[in-house]
């Protein structure tokens, strides 16, 4: 064995790491070799947080564990199938909802302000980023037109590859703010199509209405006050004309307004 | 980056995560059981406030539950992957409260208090992540980490406590403590 290719063994590394005795060869090698310093340094910085230790672990209250299996049974029974697709849209459940409020109430169906499933969200989380980045491009000073001035403004994507179907533009307009929807090559496939606005960090939704079939662009009133509150997600759902008011998980486009 | 396989647990970890991934619902109560408290207490710990870490504890087993098909046994440990769920759910509260912040103080002067959300520990999550796994480390090996590492004793003195011979004790500090390295690679490895 030659000094170049002698490594001192893993047990010597770790008794460096954790300040037991080594001989003098380790200590030298381990300051000359890149790869054995790493290991150590790994090992050391592990063993550092270790001791550094923790005061101990807080559990939830009972209620947590209550509202989790309460939303896990809803996603059971709701017509959505959450968690197969992380980048579908919202689920027919509130299973983010308050567990502090209702530790294991049944879903909110038909509320007009609905949780939204996590995993819908980092999904959508993404696509705001993206599309964020595109809205920003064309929200100009010089895009109002007559006595109404464009607030903020955003294409509407579809979720899978980005297929542009649209845009919505946040319009200031005498008495208050109209969101501003134009579609292109939608398909309602026998049910209709329903806009929303959703918070940016996505934990809650509202229904804005439907738009009508074949027409390119409509409006939507909305207030300053839900932009201010954060809902700044446009999303536009497929639904089924059934009993379940939520919003149905199958969005077909979404962008993100800038304000 | 480091992707390392973490084979080392007497909690058999990987049958956990099979029959998570599997769709098995005793596993995610398993899980709720076990790390429960790592997920609410990161989550505590980060946002201060026991409604929001309740909050986030609930979301983040339901999401464990609708995306435990992103659970790749192969590439992390059920905690490692809970507490990187954990993370995001306690940045979106963050970025949330920056923003109701941003509006709240759009015309008035900036509060130098509120400068961002600040984020999300990483030594925290490592060091709540690397104390629950030397609990579950098993034994001797949880004890001689502990005397040679957290006590500081030298290995001969541990050999001594345990009545176990310098080698094995040895081999049980080197083995527990690349144990436990592995978790920390999880908590600071890509994960955006």
């Amino acid at each position: 064995m030659t000094p170049e290719t002698w490594h001192p063994d893993e047990d010597a590394l770790a008794a460096l790491a954790t300040g037991g005795s080594v001989t003098p060869r380790v200590t030298d090698h381990v300051a000359g070799c890149p790869r054995c310093a790493a290991e150590v340094e790994g090992l050391r910085a592990t063993a550092e947080l270790l001791r550094e230790g923790d005061a101990g672990l807080t559990s939830p209250p009972p209620s947590v564990w209550a509202a989790i299996r309460s939303a896990l049974d809803e996603d059971d029974r709701g017509s959505a199938h959450p968690g197969d697709l992380p980048a579908r849209g919202p689920e027919a459940t509130s299973s983010s909802g308050s567990p502090r409020s209702h530790p294991a109430s049944s879903p909110r169906r038909g509320s007009f302000v609905r949780a939204v499933s996590p995993w819908w969200l980092a999904a959508a989380v993404v696509v705001g980023i993206v599309l964020g980045g595109v809205g920003r491009g064309w929200v100009g000073p010089d895009t109002g037109t007559g006595d109404e001035a464009v607030l903020a403004a955003t294409t509407l994507e579809t979720l899978d590859d980005g297929t542009r179907r649209g845009s919505a533009d946040a319009v200031r307009v005498a008495g208050g703010l109209d969101l501003d929807v134009s579609t292109e090559d939608l398909e309602d496939d026998g049910g209709y199509l329903e806009v929303w606005l959703i918070t940016e960090d996505l934990t809650r939704m509202v229904s804005l209405g439907v738009l009508r079939p074949g027409e390119a662009s409509q409006r939507f009133a909305i207030s300053q006050d839900l932009l201010d509150q954060g809902y700044v997600v446009v999303d536009i759902s497929r639904e089924e004309f059934d009993d379940q008011p939520q919003h149905s998980g199958d969005s077909v486009a979404r962008g993100t307004l800038r304000l | 980056m480091a992707l390392t396989v973490v084979r080392d647990s007497p909690d058999d970890p990987d049958d956990l995560a099979v029959r998570l991934r599997a769709g098995d619902r005793g596993a995610l109560e398993e899980a709720y059981t076990r790390w429960s408290g790592l997920v609410h207490t990161l989550a505590l710990r980060s946002l201060g406030d026991h409604h929001d870490a309740e909050d986030v504890t609930q979301q983040v087993f339901v999401a464990a539950w609708r995306g435990r098909h992103t659970l790749d046994p192969d590439r992390g440990s059920v905690p490692g992957w809970l507490v990187g769920i954990t993370r995001h759910r306690v940045a979106d509260v963050h970025a949330a409260r920056a923003r109701a912040a941003r509006d709240a103080d759009a015309v008035a002067a900036q509060d130098p208090g509120r400068a961002g959300p600040p984020p999300v520990d990483d030594r925290l999550a490592a060091r709540l992540l690397l104390a629950d796994a030397l609990e579950h480390l098993g034994e001797p090996r949880a004890s001689a980490i502990r005397l040679a590492v957290v006590d500081e004793l030298t290995h001969e003195e541990v050999a001594r406590r345990l009545d176990l011979p310098l080698g094995t004790v040895k081999s049980h500090i080197r083995r527990g403590l690349a144990a436990l390295r592995t978790h920390l690679e999880e908590v600071t490895r890509d994960d955006a």
